[in-house]
């Protein structure tokens, strides 16, 4: 069953007096408990392609569909909601609130739900022990005295604490050291193992091969589409 | 999102540059403390000139010698000797009138023991007494027989007892006065001093003592009259008026050669000069409290601008655009009352400071602190609405892609 459907979407931007074609009648479908990632150069589309899955763009012609919802007819407040319920974002740069302790970072998501502070706390500390955060250890302590590598379990910590239908990562290991890049690709393998569906969009071949489906976006196009065979682990093929 | 919540999120905001919120909480904090203090300034100043009017007594006519004119040229007010001991008994046929005392005053050493003392000295008659409305802190008023054979008797203000007799009681005391002895008989009670005069620092003594011993002729300084209610104190005026011109010989088309004030008009004058002070301090205050909106506006345009991540990352969380709103519009807010708390305080105590300085004491009105208070609140939110709407309208893609 789909958990995000692109039918036949299109954006463009007014740049100037030019209008860039970003991404061109894509239609793409991603099915509960999927690891897809999507790759291609800078300025393929890719992210694009990403901020309309995500509800934080509209497309200029074609249709989103969140769950079976229609996007295109939704108002700010229900896009807001569909946000928050269905979809968890991991950005590149952690994206965490500074001066705010992991927890709560966690827990905004819940907030803005409507949740009451102690259950909401309380679920953000179960959500951080399954990204391997101690929340009694790290828990209270703020982003600048976290490592890169901790910021984004804290990160993808606030993006399944919703138990959304869909984790969407935008090079969620451009600010990370090789070390650390593979600890948050083995989170995402084995979240993904426990049910979440999971869309990565990196440039990187190298990260794209820990998904299990690849998309590969050229000029706004989907120039394929293939699943991967591991064959032998995650780490076959890295001619690093 | 809950009220808690929002609340929290609004105060880590503040948070996030102390300097800069204390600046724009400062900018609030002087415009109410202005409108507290100077509203509060306005009413002492009111009531201030409003007791000293009223301390003349009830139904009062002051009648003062003046205007002579020379040349079509005013001298101003009192500038001729024109009232006299005559002006009085014509007018005590006045059944309009109460009573009427005429008056001199001047200045004279007293001395008493080692003290030597300059003070302004009166010569007036004991109706005096129920026309000003004096009352006695001890002792007695000079009698009428004293007053028409030659009593070497004084009534002395509170000031001026404190001066000469420090802590003693002034009552059967002798003091001199330009050389003659007077037996003091009473002490006034304190009027309280307004602005730069001070009511009590006078003696009084028989009017008819003092023309014969110490001044010499019948000329007056002043005449007080009383009407004899509130109602008839027009047509008193009116009374008075003819008398005089008659008594002194004026012909019809002779303009005056003294001023009748009447107490009512006083006052009259007053509340519109009074209105005028307050509106022009409130004006002051208001224009700010205005400077101070405007910059809670700058430092929230500031605010957005530089979150403008946060508030894209907060919308692909779930935040709505009523929610961004709230939460700016909340720092704002709070902005507009913690700036209005601090303000009143301020304001309150700088209305004492000033009521020390001016050594009156300045009311500060509750509803000034309410209106004030209320105001704060409303120039935060009202200032606040343009720079949170920009927020909460952002596009969240190009909001998390902002560099």
């Amino acid at each position: 069953m789909a958990v995000l459907r692109l039918e036949h979407v299109s954006k463009r931007y007014g740049v100037g007096d030019q209008t860039v074609q970003a991404v061109r009648d894509v239609t793409l479908s991603i099915d509960a408990g999927e690891f897809v990632a999507i790759v291609g150069p800078s300025g393929s589309g890719k992210s694009t392609l990403m901020h309309l899955m995500g509800l934080l763009d509209v497309p200029s012609t074609g249709h989103v569909l969140v769950d079976n919802v229609e996007a295109s007819l939704l108002r700010d407040r229900d896009l807001a909601r569909l946000r928050n319920e269905k979809i968890g974002f991991v950005f590149q740069n952690f994206n965490l609130l500074p001066r705010t302790s992991a927890v709560e970072n966690v827990a905004l998501p819940l907030f803005y739900a409507g949740y009451r502070t102690q259950p909401a706390l309380a679920k953000a500390r179960e959500a951080l022990a399954r990204v391997g955060i101690d929340p009694h250890l790290r828990g209270h302590h703020h982003p600048n005295q976290l490592s890169g590598g901790q910021q984004q379990r804290v990160a993808i910590a606030r993006a399944i604490v919703n138990e959304p239908r869909v984790v969407l990562a935008d090079e969620p290991t451009g600010n990370l050291d090789s070390q650390t890049t593979d600890d948050i690709l083995d989170l995402f393998t084995s979240l993904n193992r426990e049910g979440t569906t999971i869309v990565l969009v990196t440039h990187e071949e190298y990260v794209a091969r820990h998904a299990r489906r690849i998309v590969s976006v050229r000029d706004g196009l989907i120039a394929s589409d293939e699943a991967v065979v591991h064959s032998a682990g995650p780490q076959a093929g890295v001619e690093a | 999102m809950r009220l808690n919540r929002i609340l929290r999120t609004a105060f880590l905001g503040l948070g996030h540059n102390p300097l800069r919120t204390a600046l724009t909480l400062l900018g609030i904090i002087i415009g109410v403390a202005a409108v507290v203090a100077l509203l509060g300034v306005g009413q002492a100043a009111t009531a201030s000139v409003t007791s000293q009017i009223q301390g003349l007594g009830t139904n009062v006519l002051v009648i003062s010698p003046g205007q002579s004119t020379e040349n079509g040229i005013s001298q101003g007010l009192g500038s001729s000797a024109s009232l006299t001991d005559s002006d009085v008994k014509a007018l005590q046929k006045d059944s309009a009138l109460a009573a009427v005392a005429g008056d001199v005053t001047t200045r004279a050493q007293v001395v008493y023991g080692s003290v030597n003392y300059q003070t302004q000295v009166e010569g007036t008659t004991p109706d005096i007494q129920t026309i000003r409305n004096l009352s006695l802190a001890a002792g007695r008023f000079f009698n009428t027989v004293e007053a028409n054979h030659d009593g070497y008797v004084a009534v002395i203000g509170s000031t001026a007892a404190e001066n000469l007799f420090g802590a003693q009681s002034p009552v059967g005391k002798t003091i001199w006065i330009d050389g003659l002895a007077f037996e003091v008989v009473g002490e006034l009670a304190s009027e309280g001093s307004s602005g730069a005069t001070n009511n009590d620092d006078r003696i009084l003594i028989p009017l008819q003592t003092m023309q014969a011993h110490l001044l010499g002729g019948d000329s007056l300084t002043t005449i007080y009259a009383s009407a004899r209610d509130s109602q008839s104190m027009t047509q008193a005026q009116l009374q008075v008026e003819a008398t005089l011109r008659q008594a002194h010989g004026l012909r019809f088309g002779e303009s005056d050669d003294f001023t009748v004030t009447n107490q009512a008009t006083l006052l009259s004058a007053l509340s519109n000069v009074s209105h005028t002070l307050q509106v022009f301090l409130g004006g002051i205050a208001g224009i700010s409290l205005l400077v101070g909106g405007i910059g809670i506006m700058n430092i929230m345009l500031v605010t957005v601008s530089e979150r403008t991540r946060e508030i894209g990352l907060r919308k692909s969380l779930g935040a709505t655009q009523g929610s961004i709103l709230g939460q700016f519009l909340t720092e704002s807010a709070v902005v507009g009352l913690l700036g209005g708390c601090i303000g009143i305080v301020v304001g309150i105590v700088g209305a004492q400071g000033i009521g020390r300085f001016l050594q009156t004491s300045v009311p500060v009105n509750p509803s000034s602190i309410w209106i004030s208070f209320v105001v704060a609140v409303a120039v935060g939110l009202v200032f606040g609405v343009y720079p949170a709407l920009r927020a909460a309208r952002m596009s969240p893609m190009n909001a998390l892609r902002y560099e």
